[in-house]
């Protein structure tokens, strides 16, 4: 007997909804995915499935938007700012390899925050979405009931911490690039958190 | 009560009492798709299911696990007595907005 995609599942039910709303939802979705898979064939079958699960994520999503608490915020910003810390021994590493990967190529390499050096704007480019999958992935894991509100919520708090930060510091990129930055560190930490999410298993009830 | 009822709503509601004891949420789709001629998405449908029933306009149980479902059950809905007063008002005022409309720009029954 064919399933539908469990890592679809997954990611359905990350989203943090009302169980009761999303255990209806999964329901059908099976239900007519083994119809369709039995008359039109899997692969159609599964192709409706993603495309059904994709238009199914709003509603989810404004339910789970809907059930937190004014008391859910400073948990989302505490994990928040956890996977931020969480970041640090990442991007220490992250430095570390392409140092010592262009130090192979006799070159040496230092970071200077400078929007001429090429090479910080190279990296704080690539950094950003990097750091916004892994700080996603670990706010995701840290808030258990709405992994994938986590991970928004990082992107969301790093982006605003970000932006107050710009008033003070000024930005050593360019507006343009630090926009493009932004928004690659968003769009990584919602990666993150659906990467999370998708290894976690739906958690099918036992038949009785 | 109907006034406060969207064209979704009232479309659902109908399609459940049509339904009776087969009104879930696969079903209504699939009901509510076929007289409207629009896919409706099931988060769509049980959003406005849901909201349906926190008005007090239908009620709903769930019944055993099913297999064909992985396992979870199914959320049958049944009107409530204030739903189908709902809907009487409903077509009550559509009677009365379409009253007087000429013949000739009006569908033909069967």
């Amino acid at each position: 007997m064919s399933h539908p995609p469990r890592a679809l599942e997954s990611i359905l039910k990350g989203l943090g909804a009302d169980p009761y709303l999303s255990d209806v939802v999964l329901g059908d979705l099976e239900e007519e995915f083994t119809e369709r898979a039995a008359f039109d064939g899997e692969e159609e079958a599964r192709r409706w499935y993603r495309g059904e699960a994709l238009r199914s994520v709003p509603h989810l999503l404004r339910n789970a938007l809907g059930r937190l608490r004014v008391g859910d915020v400073p948990r989302l910003i505490g994990n928040a700012l956890f996977a931020w810390l969480a970041l640090i021994p990442v991007g220490l590493t992250l430095y570390v390899l392409v140092a010592l990967v262009l130090r192979s190529f006799g070159l040496d390499w230092t970071l200077r925050s400078s929007p001429q050096d090429n090479a910080f704007v190279a990296f704080a480019m690539l950094s950003m979405p990097v750091g916004g999958f892994v700080g996603g992935y670990v706010a995701a894991w840290r808030n258990a009931r709405t992994p994938l509100i986590g991970a928004l919520a990082y992107g969301l708090v790093l982006t605003c911490i970000n932006l107050i930060a710009g008033l003070f510091f000024p930005s050593p990129l360019a507006t343009g690039l630090r926009i493009a930055a932004l928004a690659m560190f968003n769009a990584g930490a919602i990666v993150g958190g659906v990467a999370r999410v998708a290894r976690i298993k739906p958690g099918v009830p036992e038949l009785s | 009560m109907s006034s406060s009822l969207g064209q979704l709503e009232l479309t659902i509601l109908l399609a459940v009492a049509r339904l009776g004891d087969d009104a879930y949420g696969l079903a209504v789709r699939r009901d509510v798709s076929a007289r409207t001629g629009r896919d409706y998405s099931i988060g769509a449908v049980y959003t406005t299911l849901q909201r349906l029933e926190d008005k007090g306009l239908l009620r709903s149980r769930t019944t055993d696990p099913l297999p064909v479902r992985g396992g979870r059950s199914r959320r049958q809905f049944k009107l409530t007595a204030s739903g189908s007063r709902a809907m009487r008002e409903a077509e009550r005022l559509a009677a009365s907005v379409w009253a007087g409309i000429p013949s000739t720009i009006r569908l033909e029954h069967a």
